[in-house]
């Protein structure tokens, strides 16, 4: 198989409650009795609609498209963190992920015990976490706070931490959403060599970015996603990018 | 792996489980190390917890309401009642909120969610396990030894555990939807050990709602685990049957309800 993601027709559908926070318990039954229609209350859109492509082994795609347009969606379903709507993907091997801030630490432990719980989930075994331990902290720089809480790290150090984890373990496919361009310079200097490196492994790597930079350095094809669709799959990056570039802030795609 | 709208195949999702047993081995030690940190006593806490709780529900009901509890003193009587029901309702509210409180990471990372309440609940067995220590202990100063059937007690354990898991799986799901659920568990629980045997026995009811009792899935769980330890009364087979029943019932339905919600709410965080 050369196609290490296939995704068909990927849609999802998400609900606005229109005019409250949240809805609670009450309101369902308040609504039930008094019978509001109910797509007055709640309001969907297509975070995605329609979305097909097909990656290959070893390529590096970088994902770009303004706020709200889709992509943190898009990676959440191929990280399988949330399922699709309607539409399908098939997946090619373990996929690490990391996606925004924070990463799923628990705040009370260590960091050498959340470097334990986050590679575990990403598929990693004990002997080779205890193996790659050492490359994880030197790679993060956080010797001195490795067993701290992680609660005690600034966002940057957490941000280091995560990062340097989902990039040694050993997933087929890698998902990194919009981490590098939080960190600082030297930091992202070095989370950009080491994702050149394990894309030279011949490992797959899905990259969001508002960094523009950072695309065009290290990505060989962008997916230019807006109000949830697919609209534009290209290997000529400076081209990708000035479409995007050019494209307004489009509204909700409402169904 | 084919990702769709339907929660994975059930013969898909046991392989995942499986091949997940190293982070569940990791989520029951991340709940036995978090539990007491901060706190100065820190592992003490274990034993602690469940012998003031005892003390206090065995003063209370010693000078204020004297139940008669036959031919076994009445402290080690309620402490064979209330350390089982420490472990349900303690492992009840942790299992109920183990998508909410976990939501940081099971919105971020996947794996087979349903680990958290398998992992969660297992934890504080160990309550449990330094409880029937403790009460054995207290049973020995009385002058009374375990009978020879509390070799069946790790089934009752088993039992238990797997009540609290079923009963979880059907909650956590609306639980983290609809925040109400929680807080109307909490006044059920209350409620629930007063229609449970913990602290008082069976015996003293009227004939109609001993008869009604029975049908309170934790009525045999208690009992059974009374006889093992204790030696109080016999087997209670009926009501144990309406325990097995019920947890067999309820894992099937919480299963199926868990799969389906998980994703609904990590969508609406």
């Amino acid at each position: 198989m050369r196609h290490v993601i296939t995704a068909t027709r990927l849609s999802k559908i998400y609900n606005i409650h229109v005019d409250r926070a949240f809805r609670t318990f009450r309101d369902t039954i308040a609504d039930f009795f008094t019978n509001t229609p109910k797509d007055i209350l709640v309001q969907k859109f297509w975070a995605l609609k329609d979305v097909s492509f097909t990656i290959d082994r070893g390529e590096c795609v970088g994902i770009v498209g303004r706020n709200g347009a889709g992509k943190s969606t898009l990676l959440k379903i191929l990280s399988r963190v949330t399922r699709p709507t309607s539409g399908q993907v098939l997946l090619q091997g373990r996929v690490a992920s990391l996606l925004e801030l924070g990463t799923g630490f628990h705040p009370e432990l260590t960091g050498r015990e959340n470097i334990f719980l986050n590679a575990t989930i990403l598929g990693e075994d004990k002997a080779s976490i205890r193996r790659k331990i050492d490359a994880i902290i030197d790679f993060a720089g956080i010797e001195e706070f490795i067993d701290s809480p992680i609660k005690r790290y600034s966002s940057g150090m957490q941000t280091r931490l995560g990062f340097a984890i989902a990039s040694h373990v050993d997933g087929e496919i890698l998902i990194i959403d919009e981490v590098i361009s939080t960190g600082d310079f030297d930091f992202r200097e070095k989370c950009t060599r080491k994702i050149r490196e394990i894309s030279k492994s011949g490992r797959t790597i899905l990259l969001v970015s508002h960094n523009n930079d950072s695309i065009t350095e290290i990505c060989s094809r962008v997916l230019h996603i807006s109000q949830g669709q697919l609209v534009q799959d290209t290997r000529d990056v400076p081209q990708a990018l000035a479409t995007y570039l050019d494209t307004p802030v489009a509204p909700l795609n409402k169904v | 792996m084919l990702v769709t709208s339907a929660p994975p195949p059930w013969h898909i999702a046991l392989k995942e489980l499986w091949q997940a047993r190293e982070l569940a081995m990791i989520l029951i030690r991340r709940e036995l190390t978090v539990q007491y940190k901060q706190t100065v006593l820190g592992i003490l806490w274990f034993i602690l917890r469940p012998m003031v709780t005892v003390a206090i529900f065995a003063t209370i009901f010693r000078y204020i309401v004297r139940f008669p509890a036959g031919d076994i003193p009445y402290a080690v009587f309620v402490m064979s009642g209330i350390v089982p029901w420490l472990y349900f309702s303690d492992a009840l509210q942790k299992g109920m909120n183990c998508l909410q409180g976990n939501a940081h990471i099971i919105t971020r990372i996947y794996f087979p969610r349903i680990l958290l309440p398998i992992s969660i609940l297992i934890a504080p067995l160990a309550d449990l396990t330094v409880g029937i220590v403790a009460l054995v202990l207290v049973m020995l100063l009385y002058g009374i030894t375990p009978p020879p059937h509390i070799v069946f007690l790790p089934c009752f354990f088993l039992l238990i555990y797997l009540f609290a898991l079923g009963l979880s799986l059907c909650v956590a799901g609306p639980q983290a939807i609809f925040r109400d659920i929680g807080i109307l568990f909490g006044f059920a629980l209350l409620m629930w050990m007063y229609l449970t045997p913990v602290i008082y026995p069976l015996s003293i009811l009227p004939p109609f709602l001993k008869s009604l009792l029975i049908y309170n899935p934790l009525t045999g769980i208690v009992q059974s685990m009374r006889w093992a330890i204790v030696g109080y009364g016999e087997l209670p087979v009926h009501a144990l049957g309406v325990s097995v029943v019920a947890t067999a019932l309820l894992l099937f339905v919480g299963m199926n309800l868990f799969a389906r919600l998980e994703t609904n709410y990590i969508d609406q965080v």
